[in-house]
């Protein structure tokens, strides 16, 4: 699957935040999304979940142009995100997230293959099934946030900053799931303030700056950069 | 955990601060000495009402974990309970003969099956209606209408009745919908009085404040029919009947996946759209299905009173029913039906004290909502909430997680 999403434009209200994206995600490959704070990073994951509108622009999902879509239909076709902050559904235990993941495909049967394919995933989740995800670790909730975004069987991961507020080992944990999860024939676009290791997973990276992408190219590349360098990584 | 708990008497975030943080900017303490510097009724009054929301927070942590819960765990001994609880309630007139009583319980009845209605839509998926009562009157309405003008029976406009209060919930909340929290509310009410209003002013077809005089249920046998007329006894069975069907219905809901949906909602919005939920729609279905159990009532409500006017309908009941909610436990089937039971039966008891009584009714609300804010019967996640511990357990857990992937 190749998801390509060309001139994109959106905003809030008034203020116009990206002012023409275009990047290219596909399977089993890590594409990394770095950028300053309030650059667009989060806004232009909203946009292709279908729930920020494109003002302007289109996306193309192998080849299928669009305009407009509703984040259900982004999700059936295989794009599923996972938003900053976890925002796991704090009421719900664990195991009602996970079967919340996979609300649009409630008559497969494989919904409980996957959860325990989650629960492999992440071992803690099983011992915390019955728990409610509020009562959580943060870290837990990001691991919550992850497993329940797999269950929809996505081929396109949207991963805004899962490390954000993590411990160190808790965030080298998450990382190595990714990889995992990457090995498995998933694409992932990952939006990272992380950028040295998303950089260096990364087979190609994006740039942004105030709503625009500054600078593309293999990750390893931007890593050696002198701009990113001194911008992003503070050397 | 209690030793934690019980050592523990400094300055908490209590509810002060969650209704602090709610608060336009200029109310706060803060922001009123900016505007007048020495405002100090103020913060008298805000230092004293924290003193005591803080004293009771002491108090709570030493109070037993066990008075927080206040459910009853296995399958079996659930059942049991709602066995044990609907033969008390079908043997009731049996022993009760007095009908007043009855009356006070049937009304209970209607507004339990109201309030249950209300909870799908408030309960479950977040969306606070203060106009209920305009859809339990478009199901009086209804009935009212048809067995007037048709002159048809009490059981035959059943489906109409449920039908048309629910498709007026469609109608109004796929245009209101988009509206999120208090501004829904603000709709909603308005919608109320608009409901009322044009029932006082329909003069020709709804007989304005003069209401509608409509006949009560008949089951008819092949030789002989039964009247229910005025007695209570016979609508206290019929409603009770109606309570558990709607009891099935909406705990069938809850336990579905649109229920789980409903939830997701509710906590977060676009956590439910980046799940594939389909969250204008979902809303929509829960909109119309509480106003269609509310349409359910007000037909009940018809029959029973063999009249209707617009004054049943008023904005105080859909306030009313929203307490009833928020005192039986937001989300809780047992606690809507026990918070209207408790919101009729109680100003009846108080009776006797005349017009003090909303006095005390008063006074009980407010007491209720600082000792248990959850409701009677609601989870014990909003007291988890409010507890500063929980961030501090979370870290520990982070830190021993930590260490997990080290070894």
């Amino acid at each position: 699957m190749r998801l390509r999403v060309e001139n994109l434009h959106a905003g809030y209200g008034k203020i116009e935040v990206l002012k023409g994206i275009t990047l290219e995600v596909s399977e089993g490959k890590i594409t990394a999304l770095i950028g300053s704070n309030g650059a667009g990073k989060s806004t232009t994951l909203m946009a292709i979940s279908g729930i920020l509108p494109f003002r302007e622009g289109s996306m193309d999902i192998d080849g299928r142009r669009i305009k407009r879509i509703r984040p259900d239909e982004i999700v059936s076709s295989g794009i599923v995100q996972v938003p900053e902050g976890r925002r796991v559904f704090r009421g719900l235990t664990v195991l009602e997230n996970l079967q919340l993941g996979a609300f649009l495909r409630q008559k497969d049967r494989a919904v409980k293959e996957d959860i325990e394919r989650a629960y492999r995933l992440f071992p803690i989740l099983s011992k915390r099934r019955k728990q409610e995800a509020g009562t959580l670790s943060g870290g837990e909730q990001q691991m919550l946030a992850i497993a329940r975004a797999l269950m929809a069987r996505p081929k396109i991961l949207l991963l805004d900053e899962p490390s954000l507020g993590l411990a160190p080992l808790v965030v080298e944990k998450i990382f190595d799931v990714l990889l995992k999860i990457q090995a498995e024939g998933v694409g992932i676009l990952l939006v990272e303030q992380n950028a040295h290791w998303a950089l260096d997973a990364a087979a190609r990276a994006y740039v942004i700056e105030t709503g625009k992408i500054a600078l593309e190219g293999r990750g390893r590349e931007l890593l050696m950069s002198d701009q990113v360098r001194s911008a992003y990584l503070g050397e | 955990m209690s030793k934690k708990r019980s050592a523990s008497y400094q300055v908490k975030p209590g509810f002060c601060d969650r209704f602090r943080e709610k608060w336009p900017k200029s109310l706060t303490r803060q922001g009123m000495r900016a505007k007048v510097p020495q405002a100090y009724p103020v913060r008298y009054a805000e230092d004293t009402f924290a003193s005591i929301t803080q004293y009771w927070q002491g108090f709570r942590d030493i109070l037993p974990k066990s008075y927080c819960k206040f459910r009853v765990k296995g399958k079996f001994l659930r059942r049991a309970m709602v066995a044990g609880v609907l033969l008390i309630l079908f043997a009731l007139p049996l022993f009760c003969r007095n009908e007043y009583h009855l009356e006070v319980l049937v009304s209970a009845g209607i507004f339990a099956i109201l309030v249950l209605g209300l909870n799908v839509m408030t309960g479950y998926c977040g969306l606070l209606n203060l106009g209920q009562a305009a859809f339990f009157a478009s199901g009086a309405y209804t009935y009212a209408l048809l067995n007037v003008k048709l002159g048809l029976s009490f059981w035959v406009s059943l489906p109409a009745c449920v039908i048309l209060a629910g498709s007026l919930g469609l109608l109004f909340g796929s245009c209101v919908l988009r509206l999120k929290g208090d501004y829904l509310a603000l709709v909603t009410l308005g919608f109320g009085e608009i409901v009322r209003i044009a029932l006082n002013n329909m003069d020709s077809l709804t007989g304005g404040p003069n209401g509608l005089t409509v006949s009560h249920p008949v089951i008819g046998f092949v030789s002989k029919s039964f009247d229910f007329g005025i007695k209570s006894m016979p609508y206290y069975y019929l409603t009770l009947s109606a309570i558990i069907v709607t009891v099935i219905i909406t705990n069938r809901l809850s336990s579905s996946r649109f229920g789980r949906a409903w939830v997701a909602i509710k906590e977060d919005e676009v956590a439910a759209a980046c799940m594939g939920i389909n969250t204008g729609r979902l809303k929509l279905l829960a909109f119309c299905l509480g106003s269609a159990i509310a349409g359910f009532a007000g037909w009940l409500f018809a029959g029973k009173q063999g009249f209707v006017s617009p004054d049943s309908f008023d904005f105080i009941t859909s306030i009313m029913l929203v307490a009833m909610l928020v005192l039986g436990g937001i989300g809780s089937i047992a606690g809507s039906i026990v918070g209207a039971v408790a919101l009729t039966v109680l100003p009846e008891i108080l009776r006797p004290l005349q017009q003090y009584r909303m006095f005390l009714f008063g006074a009980v609300m407010i007491i209720m909502m600082l000792f248990r804010p959850q409701g009677i019967f609601g989870g014990a996640r909003i007291l988890e909430e409010f507890r500063p511990e929980t961030e501090r357990v979370r870290q520990e857990e982070d830190e021993i997680l930590g260490e997990d992937v080290k070894q």
